[in-house]
């Protein structure tokens, strides 16, 4: 019956979005990612590249560590998960500096850090390692969205509240020194930890709100 | 023991695959890298000479304005160095500057009038400092502050050319420039870095530029 197989699959395919995205969202529920989402939150820019970045590193790993899980032996699988999602970030960084120059001279290091992302290693290890290719795929885009959208809540704020400005461009009013005096404490790591906490505490009390749990 | 060498022949076969993923990436975009690198270096050149480079301008763009420059070779003590300068020499010349800034290298060109007595303007093109505070020394707000800045006839050695002041200080002298707030340690590694190319420049560049220019007709 392929049509009931491909519902099923439809149907567990939303599940692990759903899941990525928002009821096991990595950045609020699972608290993974916390270092980058500090680091790169400042500007919506290297935010969205980062975030395009750990989409790409997360789904392209899970696939691999999924088709490699049935013959990976089982001892050495972590060192063979960081060998895979490395070379996938340095991919990455390579594209970047030859196609959007710009953009990888204003992000510097942070890149290179996608590897040490919990993110990527705790789904390659904690998804792909058991499931099927296809759901490793899904899994790896989800949480890369679920893990976007946070960021771009945070740096939204960041950057309006700090800078007065909104990929670069300045917004009416709030780029206005006469009228808005820049919170310099947001372009700062403790800003960073003040707008991580809330919008954590805002997520978590909405999504237990969702799903009626204690 | 079986299981051991098919561990260690998985690892080898692993790794060598995906090296070759790497390096041939990287070697199919390794001509492009350096061509950014290289026209980065062009329109920062330019920008230091107080022309007007459109904010991410493209290859066609910038070759387009480099039409008007040229490139000179300076031997010096420690090698060559890529001057460039507008044909007309009314602008003045484009030096490389840079150094150690706070967390990484930074990578700039300094715009001098042909006749070394002002400072055109700074541009630098490649800096990871702190956004917000640091990397201010990219925007064009603290660059414009260099232009009509002097440059003194005679320098003693480790004497500053170019001072950082607070940026309390109100009006600022003709070779005083303000700080950043918050980004003491950026300021000060540029001022290192600058003052000492500045003395290179003047030095071992200055003296050459000025017998070719008098030497004859370039």
């Amino acid at each position: 019956m392929p049509g009931l197989l491909k519902g099923l699959m439809l149907s567990r395919s939303t599940q692990i979005v759903r899941d990525g995205v928002w009821t096991n969202n990595p950045v609020f529920r699972q608290v993974l990612g916390i270092c980058s989402t500090l680091a790169v939150t400042n500007l919506l820019m290297n935010t969205t590249v980062m975030c395009i970045g750990l989409v790409f590193v997360t789904a392209c790993s899970n696939v691999t560590v999924s088709a490699l899980r049935h013959s990976t032996p089982r001892r050495i699988r972590m060192v063979v998960q960081t060998l895979i999602i490395a070379a996938y970030v340095i991919i990455f960084k390579i594209l970047i500096d030859a196609y959007l120059p710009h953009i990888s001279a204003a992000l510097g290091a942070y890149v290179g850090l996608i590897i040490t992302n919990c993110i990527i290693m705790g789904r390659a290890e904690g998804f792909a390692q058991s499931n099927g290719v296809w759901p490793s795929l899904v899994d790896g885009v989800a949480n890369g969205l679920g893990y976007s959208f946070i960021l771009g809540i945070i740096a939204f704020c960041r950057e309006l509240l700090g800078q007065g400005t909104l990929f670069g461009w300045g917004v009416p009013f709030f780029s206005n020194p006469q009228h808005w005096r820049a919170w310099t404490i947001m372009v700062m790591p403790p800003g960073a930890f003040f707008a991580l906490a809330l919008v954590v505490w805002l997520a978590r009390r909405k999504s237990s709100g969702d799903s009626n749990e204690e | 023991m079986k299981e051991k060498v098919l561990t260690i022949v998985f690892m080898i076969v692993i790794a060598t695959v995906f090296t070759a993923a790497v390096a041939a990436v990287h070697h199919a975009t390794r001509e492009r890298v350096r061509f950014n690198q290289e026209l980065a270096g062009k329109e920062a050149a330019m920008r230091a000479l107080g022309m007007d480079v459109p904010r991410n301008a493209s290859f066609a763009e910038v070759s387009d304005l480099f039409k008007k420059m040229e490139v000179i070779e300076v031997k010096t003590a420690a090698g060559t160095e890529t001057v460039y300068a507008d044909k007309a020499r009314k602008l003045g010349y484009a030096l490389d500057i840079g150094g150690r800034g706070f967390w990484e290298n930074v990578r700039g060109y300094l715009g001098v009038s042909p006749d070394f007595k002002l400072i055109r303007g700074i541009a630098f093109y490649q800096q990871s400092e702190t956004p917000g505070l640091g990397a201010e020394i990219a925007k064009p707000w603290f660059m414009r502050q260099f232009a009509d800045k002097e440059i003194p006839a005679q320098v003693e050695p480790g004497a500053p050319i170019v001072t950082f002041v607070p940026p309390s200080q109100e009006t600022l002298g003709p070779r005083e420039v303000h700080a950043i707030t918050g980004a003491t340690g950026t300021s000060n590694a540029v001022s290192t870095f600058l003052n000492a190319d500045l003395h290179r420049i003047l030095t071992d560049i200055r003296p050459q530029l000025e017998k070719a220019r008098k030497g004859g007709g370039n």
